[in-house]
């Protein structure tokens, strides 16, 4: 950094600068080392035989003639994971697709309509983010059992759309708030309607934000625990969060057979995030209509 | 003025209006008509205060909070200041660091009930040949322990949201800051004290006002490993409220103990707010 300015210094601590460099290197792989190895421990652990699981002396690296995929085998086969994946997978798309088509258009409406509302959608977020989710569960419960919705999957896609929209209605605004608004004016003057505008003109510009909205929305649904665990009561409904959940300590489940279940609980949303990236890149680039 | 959104803020409005009716009618849970059927009462408010176990879930909500925001912010702060450094392999080392925010609240959970498994966990097996405890620990299970193991993977998958945010802090810290403290003679400490902590303290105080409000409501990692026991020691309000509720289906009681949180909550963000709009001004 101070070559330029301090060549003798640059000389003399040529060294101390490799050194240095080291020195980081090394404490960086530490760092993410331990802070991923209790991913590296779930893999290890469900690929391990059943009677090798309970060891009092565990080995670190698992030797390769010993790895078995029976916990997959036992986890999709044995328990109803493979409901519980459809079961994310359909409220995970119903809570994504139906969060990200209510944000995007309010958040058009509130970036180019200055009204009341914003405040309003300002205190829903913050309300959403402050209190404890278990207070809302409450009430939900009550008004999905008065409605005939309770132990339906439908509920739980309501229940966390309810929490996204708010947040996501936000981030929304503030993408369209970055697309000029000549545009708006241009294709107006060429003929369009406002939904032609919408549809033809600005979504495909704020295809980023949409593709992030939509991988927020997902992965909040994947994970919810609270909300499919308090409105959905049959097993063949639950999610693999509630799933797992009931897993765990379960005698008749072992250990290798619970990590086999977190590591596929994992996979959609490193997914979702792999096939959404192009689009979060893409958003880069789409700083080039400005100017 | 979307329709849709329109419909979100009434759903959420008339939530916590039914929060509130419930709380001051004497209720099990049940339907609607069943709920408003019944008679007004403060009782549920006296019973709720006069609890001590109220108290209790107050103060071990607090440390769950202030424990685990401040563990998640020096695990966050210290991956950023080395993950800020131009080395080898950084991308792949940003990747890696990050993972655990993408990774569902229950396997994190599952991931360290089985690292701190008593009798074939790995860390009690660490602790044993290393010497440091002959008898295993039941972490999870011990009054003494259970509060430290909860915070566990909390503090794992809420200390990218720090890593990330402190990271755009300190790209946006100009270089010239550090080219001049050098130049001073300034040492590592002195140029972290006066050139790089100016700088991310905004972002570092706006971080951990989110994340504390992230592990208020936390509801994931305590209720899939221990419930709130054993004996209260993991008991927070957020996990109290669904006990309540869901487990005594006391929902008048549930409610009260949630309008007070709301009331707390308000309270904590007026100051918030003020103490933000100084800040700015």
């Amino acid at each position: 950094m101070t070559d330029t300015a301090l060549p003798v210094v640059h000389q003399s601590s040529d060294f101390g600068d490799r050194l240095r460099k080291t020195l980081l290197l090394f404490a960086l792989g530490t760092l993410t080392i331990v802070l991923i190895f209790p991913l590296y421990w779930m893999l290890q652990t469900s690929l391990l035989p059943t009677s090798m699981v309970l060891s009092r002396t565990p080995s670190l690296l698992p030797s390769p003639a010993n790895v078995s995929v029976d916990a997959y085998a036992i986890v999709l086969g044995q328990t109803p994971m493979l409901w519980w994946f459809a079961n994310s997978t359909i409220i995970m798309l119903g809570s994504a697709l139906l969060s990200a088509l209510a944000a995007t258009l309010a958040g058009y409406s509130l970036s180019r309509y200055r009204s009341f509302a914003s405040n309003g959608v300002a205190y829903a977020l913050l309300l959403g983010r402050v209190l404890p989710g278990t207070l809302l569960a409450l009430p939900f419960f009550i008004i999905f059992r008065s409605t005939g919705l309770l132990d339906n999957r439908i509920a739980v896609v309501l229940a966390n759309c309810s929490m996204i929209v708010p947040f996501a209605t936000f981030m929304m605004k503030n993408y369209f708030d970055q697309i000029p608004r000549e545009l708006d004016d241009a294709a107006v003057v060429d003929g369009c309607s406002p939904p032609q505008m919408l549809w033809h003109v600005l979504l495909p510009l704020a295809k980023p934000g949409i593709g992030a909205t939509l991988a927020l929305a997902a992965t909040a649904s994947w994970v919810d625990l609270l909300f499919a665990r308090t409105l959905l009561l049959t097993n063949e409904l639950w999610t693999i969060p509630v799933g797992i959940a009931s897993l765990i300590g379960d005698v008749q489940v072992s250990w290798n057979q619970l990590m086999a279940a977190g590591v596929l609980s994992v996979v959609p949303v490193f997914l979702v995030y792999w096939f959404v990236q192009p689009l979060l890149v893409s958003g880069l680039t789409a700083g080039a209509v400005k100017g | 003025m979307s329709p849709a959104l329109l419909l979100t803020i009434i759903f959420l409005v008339f939530s916590l209006f039914l929060v509130f009716n419930i709380s001051l009618r004497p209720v099990k849970l049940g339907t609607l008509a069943q709920m408003f059927n019944s008679g007004f009462t403060l009782d549920n408010y006296t019973r709720v205060l006069g609890d001590w176990e109220t108290w209790r879930s107050l103060w071990v909500t607090l440390l769950y909070v202030t424990l685990g925001s401040l563990s998640a912010f020096g695990v966050g702060l210290i991956a950023a200041l080395l993950l800020n450094r131009a080395l080898p392999g950084q991308r792949l080392f940003r990747t890696l660091v990050l993972i655990p925010w993408a990774v569902p609240g229950i396997t994190a959970t599952i991931a360290f009930l089985w690292l701190l498994q008593p009798s074939f966990g790995l860390v009690n097996f660490v602790l044993r040949s290393m010497g440091i405890v002959m008898t295993d620990t039941n972490w999870f299970g011990s009054p003494d322990t259970a509060l430290f193991s909860v915070i566990l993977p909390t503090v794992w998958k809420t200390y990218p949201f720090f890593t990330i945010m402190l990271l755009a802090a300190l790209q946006s810290v100009p270089k010239e800051l550090y080219e001049a403290a050098s130049i001073d003679g300034a040492g590592p400490w002195h140029r972290f004290r006066h050139v790089t902590w100016p700088g991310i303290r905004m972002t570092a105080a706006i971080a951990m006002v989110f994340n504390a409000m992230q592990l208020f409501r936390e509801f994931d990692f305590i209720f899939s490993s221990t419930r709130g026991g054993p004996a209260g020691a993991t008991d927070t309000i957020a996990i109290r409220i669904y006990n309540m509720a869901f487990q005594a289906f006391d929902a008048s009681g549930a409610a009260a103990l949630g309008v007070l949180t709301f009331v707390l909550v308000a309270i904590i963000m007026v100051f918030y707010l003020r103490w933000q709009n100084r800040q700015v001004s």
